[in-house]
C-alpha cells in the first residue's frame, strides 16, 4: 500500500488502484454518517477531491492518491457508512480506480514513511 | 493550551483530543455516536472543567446580578439557578450563562470558557457601583456533569440529599456543590469543587461504570435540543432577542444593562429549527432558501443519532410557521429541511 499526506492509502494490483482512508484518519474524523463517492466512469487527477465524508462533526473531504478512471464503488457504505471507521483499510474501502500512471506510486509515502509521518 | 486536571487521566482512556477555548479537552473516548447513545439510554460523565465559576459575595451581591442580567435574578428563591444573558451596551450577547444564588449575600456564575476574560472585566467594571466582591475560582477548582436517565439512580447511592432537588437547583455540601442543571435534555446532575475532590468523584463515577463523555456528544446532545452555544446561535453582535433562547429576556424588568439599546435595537433575525429528511447534514455557515430565495443561515448542524435524521439550527429573515419545507444549499446542491417545532429529540415518557 502506499500512503499520502492527506492519510489516503492506495492498494494496485494488474494496473487498479482501490483507494480508502487510513486507521488514523478514520479516528481524527470520529463517526462517519453519510459518504459521497464518485460516479463510476469520472476520470480523477491525482490531489483531486473525489470523495466527501460526513461525520457528526463535520464535512471531510477524501483527495485521489492517483490519476485515473473510476470503475467501481462500495455501493455497502450506502447502508453501512460505519464501515469506513471499522475496517478503514480492509472493507471499508472507498473506490477503485484504473490507474493511468503507475509512476504516481513513486511519488507516495510507503507504510514504514506513513508511520513516521503520524507518529 | 490549558489542560483540566483530569488531564491524564484523560489520556490513559485513549481520549481523542480537541482544542476548544484556548483549552486541550477529550472531543470523545470511544465515539461520539456511543457517548451519545450513553448519555440517552443510561449515564455519562462530561469534564466541563474549563467553564469555572466566578463568586460573586456581598451586601448587593443579587442586586448586582440582576442589573447584569436580561432574567431577572432578586425574587428568585434561594438555592434556583437561573438561566440568563449578559448584555453589552449595544444589546449584543456577552455570554449566555447560569446564576446559582445561595444566599442573598452570596451567588455564583457559570459563564462560557471562550468570553471568561470577557465577562469577568464587564463585571468588574459594573462592580464599581455595588457593594460586591468578585472572585475567579477556575484555576482552583473542576467541574463533572453527570448526565442520562441512570445518574438518578447513582446519585441516589452517593449524594441521596441531591435526588429531592428540583430541576434547575442547587446543595452545597462539605467539598462540593451539586446542581440539577445539565446541557443534554436528561436528568442530570453537575459537580463542582477542588481539583482533589472532582479527581476522586471521577474515579469514583467510572468506578461505578459512568461512560466518560467528550465535546463531540455534548455538541451533538445539545443540538438535540435546540440549546444554544455562543459563537453560533448568538455573539456580541446579535441582539439578545433574536434567537432561540431571547425567552431569557424580560424587557418588562425595571432595568439591566444594554435594556435600553436592545429595547431600541430594530429585529431583523427569527430563530428556526429544521429537520431534514434525508441524511445530508447541514453545517454552520450552509445558506438557506425558500422558493429559490436566500432567507438566511444554518448556525449549527449536526446528523442526529437519536432521530437518525440531520438536524439545524439557523437565523432567517422572516417567521416561517412549522412546517414550512425551507432549502439548506449543501455543496451546491438543494435539500429539503422542514421548520419544527424543539426539542427535535423528544422523550417517550416523563420520567
Amino acid at each position: 500500500m502506499n500512503y499520502t499526506e492527506t492519510h489516503e492509502w492506495v492498494a494496485v494490483k494488474d494496473q487498479v488502484g482501490t483507494v480508502g482512508i487510513t486507521m488514523y484518519a478514520q479516528r481524527e474524523l470520529g463517526d462517519i454518517v453519510y459518504v459521497e463517492l464518485p460516479q463510476v466512469g469520472k476520470v480523477l487527477k491525482a490531489g483531486e477531491e473525489a470523495v466527501v465524508l460526513e461525520s457528526t462533526k463535520a464535512a471531510a473531504d477524501v483527495y485521489s492518491p492517483v490519476s485515473g478512471t473510476v470503475i467501481e464503488i462500495n455501493t455497502q457504505l450506502k447502508s453501512d457508512s460505519g464501515l469506513i471507521n471499522s475496517a478503514p483499510e480492509t472493507e471499508g474501502w472507498l473506490f477503485k480506480l484504473r490507474l493511468e500512471d503507475a509512476n504516481e506510486l513513486k511519488k507516495m509515502m510507503d507504510e514504514q514513511q506513513y508511520s513516521e509521518m503520524i507518529s | 493550551m490549558m489542560r483540566t486536571a483530569l488531564f491524564e487521566k484523560q489520556q490513559a482512556l485513549n481520549a481523542q483530543m480537541t482544542k476548544f477555548a484556548g483549552w486541550e479537552l477529550p472531543l470523545y473516548y470511544k465515539g461520539i455516536t456511543h457517548e451519545h447513545d450513553a448519555v440517552r439510554q443510561n449515564v455519562g460523565v462530561f469534564d466541563v472543567s474549563h467553564m469555572g465559576r466566578i463568586l460573586v459575595s456581598g451586601k448587593d451581591a443579587l442586586p448586582f446580578l440582576d442589573f447584569l442580567s436580561t432574567n431577572t435574578i432578586v425574587g428568585k428563591s434561594l438555592g434556583s439557578v437561573v438561566y440568563t444573558f449578559f448584555c453589552n451596551d449595544t444589546g449584543g450577547v456577552i455570554d449566555d450563562l447560569l446564576v446559582y444564588i445561595v444566599d442573598t449575600e452570596q451567588a455564583f456564575v457559570v459563564v462560557n470558557a471562550i468570553n471568561r476574560e470577557v465577562s469577568l472585566a464587564h463585571m468588574q467594571q459594573v462592580a464599581r457601583n455595588f457593594q460586591v466582591q468578585i472572585e475567579d475560582t477556575y484555576a482552583d477548582e473542576s467541574i463533572l456533569s453527570l448526565q442520562g436517565p441512570s445518574s438518578v439512580a447513582l446519585v441516589q447511592k452517593l449524594f441521596p440529599e441531591a435526588t429531592t432537588l428540583h430541576p434547575m437547583h442547587h446543595i452545597e455540601k462539605a467539598t462540593l456543590t451539586i446542581s440539577t442543571t445539565g446541557y443534554t435534555g436528561e436528568r442530570g446532575f453537575e459537580f463542582f469543587g477542588s481539583h482533589a475532590a472532582i479527581t476522586l468523584l471521577w474515579d469514583q463515577l467510572l468506578n461505578e461504570s459512568v461512560e466518560p463523555c467528550g465535546l463531540g456528544a455534548r455538541d451533538l446532545l445539545r443540538i438535540e435540543m435546540g440549546y444554544p452555544l455562543y459563537g453560533h446561535e448568538f455573539d456580541m453582535n446579535s441582539s439578545a432577542l433574536e434567537n432561540l433562547a431571547a425567552w431569557t429576556v424580560k424587557l418588562e424588568k425595571h432595568d439591566f444593562f444594554g435594556k435600553k439599546a436592545l429595547a431600541e435595537r430594530k429585529s431583523c433575525w427569527h430563530p428556526v429549527a429544521l429537520l431534514g429528511s434525508g441524511r445530508v447534514p447541514a453545517r454552520e455557515g450552509y445558506s438557506i432558501f425558500k422558493e429559490g430565495k436566500k432567507i438566511g443561515r444554518v448556525t449549527s448542524g449536526a446528523f442526529s443519532p437519536s432521530l437518525q435524521k440531520p438536524l439545524a439550527l439557523a437565523l432567517i429573515e422572516e417567521v416561517v410557521p412549522h412546517g414550512t419545507i425551507l432549502e439548506i444549499e449543501i455543496r451546491n446542491v438543494p435539500h429539503s429541511y422542514q421548520a419544527v417545532s424543539l426539542p427535535f429529540y423528544k422523550k417517550l415518557s416523563n420520567n
